[in-house]
């Protein structure tokens, strides 16, 4: 499953955030992790990634540096910066207050009582 | 962890010239020919499929990004799609979850381009905000180009009809102008040499005598024609169609009526005002003939006649035909001076007091006023034509609005170059700086309204020029401002000017008439009053004003005989003695019209405290005439 452009729009630059809280990560590190631990939710090709990530950059939330791999191959690796921490933050805060009205809404289920999302 | 790479690179196989055109200038000047790395390069050098190399080809290619941009956008992609690959994903799967190319070279432009310096960014900005603009300017130009070139005038109002209407109410045989045509067909000869000739030691009198006696039929017209009791002047327009161009005037109005025509008010034909000033200047001579052939009677004729003329030219509501009026006045002032000054008694007491009570009467009686009543209408009527009307009062600007200014232009002395195409694409990018119709008129009005307040009081409670002010603050305002008022800067005359003209007519005809006074005076009593009070009531209803200080004109007997003076422009009673002529300015040439310049009163008081460095004020100095405008007897430039 996919979302939409817009949802992957909000959702998108705080998975990276995520992903790059941890540690310094190349683009196809990125990709892949994304779908992997979205289970291909936030699957995303290199046509949304890099612009994302030139973006991300372009705001001072993350910076990158081009290294040569101990493969031998040169690639570009990205790292959350100290601006990018405290956004990352704050949209974490956002995003759970969305989640929780989602499972006001009942949308989403509600971790706390297990009740199932209405049909 | 390795050193980070450059995004310059030596290009193997590249001649050397072709290198040193692709080094950096900053690597040029270490001695380096390292050529300059580009994208293909990268692509050429990677280990990639075909159809995945294509695609970075292709995504680089369209960012049309900087040559390093390009660089490090093809090593990231490349570097993607060999994580790819070595991952085991084939090669299919990695085209297919790219995404789309076009949507994949835009966004990567955009987020390069924000990562750019931000001197750049603002740079960029503000050429895109540039951009935008120029397109609503665009937009706007369009809109205004149809509007503009889609409206039409619309003639509301018929000016010469209304007019035109009194003169039409008024019987045929009690108008002048017919009798004045006839006249002027019957001078014979060079009319010219009336002009020329400046008095009786102008070498070309002789031929002024001939002139004048050569035409006294045209002489006893004029005077015929003096005496109706209207002009009866019918405005027609300068060009008619060629049938009319011999027609007399009702004729001519009554094709112009029958055909609807609605010319330019412009446009009028005012054919009385040189007509009459030839009259005038005619009778002039003959006055000065008759008085120098002791023929008081027909001098007085003459003067009668010119202040007649006088009376008749005021009846055309233009404000030329006022000026002319004005002048007549001043050429029978100056025949009736010389002629009473050189010949006191070839005058009958009976003749004296006829040619004071023609003289108080001319005009009207009091003190003289402009009428702005015609130059009204030409500029109502020209804004009907220039201007669409929205029936509520507004409207824009109509391509003919620029030829109009440029005309005018031209006949001021620029070119009206300007081709009727170039006028309707030039005229939209201005409108938006042109005042519209209901603007314009509330200014134009504002002006007029001002100019009429203004030429009500008397020239000693002239304390500025309001309306000669108010022009000159839209004149020396913005350019903006000059644009969005420009047709009444270039089609308002100097009304201010013609005010003072009417009040320096006034305090002529004022002296004038005390003159004749006093000699009547002489004759009863054997010598000259000692004060003008002496006069009045029995040969002058009131002293006459000094127009410049609201004083009593200024009288006194200089070497037995009377002088009537002004204190003139510096408003100093320098008792009768006309200006030190050689402080007069380059230009002037009669001290005596020195000293009746107009100049404000506020500018006459800072330049007399300039002169004795007491004024800091920021005003214009000028020499003020330190000396007084000396009305009788008589001063000969």
């Amino acid at each position: 499953m996919r979302v939409e452009r817009e949802l992957m729009r909000g959702a998108g630059p705080i998975a990276v955030l995520k992903l790059l809280q941890s540690r310094e990560m190349y683009g196809y590190e990125l990709v892949d992790a994304l779908t992997k631990r979205s289970a291909g939710v936030l699957a995303m090709g290199q046509s949304t990634l890099y612009p994302m990530l030139y973006n991300l950059e372009a705001k001072g939330l993350i910076e990158s540096s081009a290294r040569q791999a101990p493969t031998g191959r040169q690639r570009r690796y990205y790292r959350l910066t100290s601006a990018g921490e405290k956004q990352l933050a704050a949209q974490t805060k956002d995003w759970q207050a969305v989640t929780r009205a989602m499972q006001a809404l009942g949308i989403l289920p509600d971790t706390a009582t297990g009740s199932e999302v209405l049909a | 962890m390795t050193a980070p790479t450059t995004s310059k690179a030596a290009s193997p196989g590249e001649s050397l010239l072709r290198r040193a055109l692709r080094t950096p200038v900053r690597t040029l000047l270490r001695g380096r020919l390292t050529s300059l790395a580009t994208a293909d390069m990268v692509l050429a050098d990677a280990d990639l499929p075909e159809r995945l190399r294509d695609l970075v080809h292709h995504v680089v290619r369209r960012t049309r990004l900087w040559n390093t941009e390009k660089i490090a956008v093809a090593q990231e992609l490349v570097a993607h799609f060999q994580d790819g690959l070595s991952a085991g994903t084939p090669s299919e799967d990695l085209l297919e979850s790219f995404g789309n190319l076009q949507r994949a070279a835009r966004l990567i432009r955009r987020s390069k381009q924000r990562n750019r310096p931000a001197l750049w960014v603002a740079a960029h900005r503000m050429k895109q905000g540039l951009g935008l603009l120029v397109l609503l300017l665009m937009a706007t130009y369009l809109v205004l180009l149809v509007r503009i070139n889609l409206g039409s005038p619309t003639l509301a109002r018929n000016y010469w009809t209304e007019l035109n209407a009194p003169v039409l109410a008024t019987p045929e045989q009690e108008r002048a102008w017919p009798l004045y045509r006839k006249a002027a067909a019957a001078l014979s000869g060079d009319r010219h040499i009336l002009h020329r000739a400046t008095g009786p030691n102008d070498e070309e009198w002789n031929k002024v005598v001939a002139f004048v006696e050569a035409n006294q039929q045209a002489t006893h017209l004029f005077r015929r024609a003096a005496k109706r009791p209207t002009l009866g002047y019918l405005l027609r327009p300068v060009q008619v169609d060629d049938e009319f161009d011999d027609a007399d005037d009702a004729t001519l109005w009554n094709h112009l009526a029958a055909s609807q025509q609605n010319p330019p008010l412009m446009g009028a034909e005012l054919e009385h005002c040189h007509i009459l000033r030839h009259g005038a200047i005619l009778l002039a001579y003959d006055a000065h003939l008759a008085a120098d052939a002791d023929d008081s009677q027909r001098f007085c004729d003459d003067i009668q006649s010119i202040f007649g003329m006088a009376n008749h030219a005021v009846e055309s509501p233009f404000l030329v035909s006022d000026l002319v009026s004005i002048a007549l006045v001043s050429q029978g002032l100056i025949s009736l001076g010389h002629g009473l000054h050189h010949k006191p008694e070839t005058f009958s007491h009976d003749q004296l007091v006829m040619l004071a009570h023609a003289l108080s009467d001319v005009r009207g009686g009091g003190p003289f006023r402009a009428n702005f009543h015609g130059e009204r209408s030409g500029f109502l009527d020209l804004v009907q034509r220039l201007y669409t009307d929205d029936g509520h009062g507004g409207g824009v600007p109509l391509p003919s609005y620029l030829s109009i200014l440029a005309s005018v232009a031209s006949t001021t002395g620029g070119e009206n170059g300007m081709p009727p195409i170039a006028q309707r694409l030039l005229l939209p990018a201005l409108s938006p700086v042109i005042a519209d119709r209901r603007e314009l008129l509330r200014e134009y009005h504002h002006v007029m309204d001002l100019a009429e307040q203004y030429d009500k009081l008397p020239l000693w409670e002239r304390e500025s020029d309001i309306a000669g002010g108010a022009i000159i603050a839209l004149d020396s305002s913005s350019i903006i401002d000059r644009l969005r008022y420009q047709l009444i800067l270039t089609m308002v005359p100097s009304l201010s000017q013609a005010s003072f003209l009417m009040e320096a007519a006034t305090q002529e005809r004022d002296a004038m008439l005390a003159a004749l006074a006093l000699e009547v005076y002489r004759r009863e009593h054997n010598q000259w009053p000692a004060a003008l009070d002496a006069l009045v009531p029995r040969f002058l209803p009131s002293v006459p004003h000094d127009r410049y200080d609201g004083k009593p004109l200024k009288y006194c007997l200089i070497d037995g005989d009377p002088v009537l003076y002004s204190v003139g422009a510096d408003r100093d009673d320098d008792g009768g003695r006309l200006p030190d002529a050689t402080r007069m300015p380059s230009g002037m040439k009669d001290p005596n019209r020195w000293a009746r310049e107009w100049i404000p009163p506020d500018r006459v008081r800072h330049s007399k405290a300039a002169n004795v460095g007491h004024s800091t004020a920021q005003l214009p100095v000028q020499v003020v005439p330190d000396g007084d405008w000396i009305l009788w007897p008589p001063v000969e430039p």
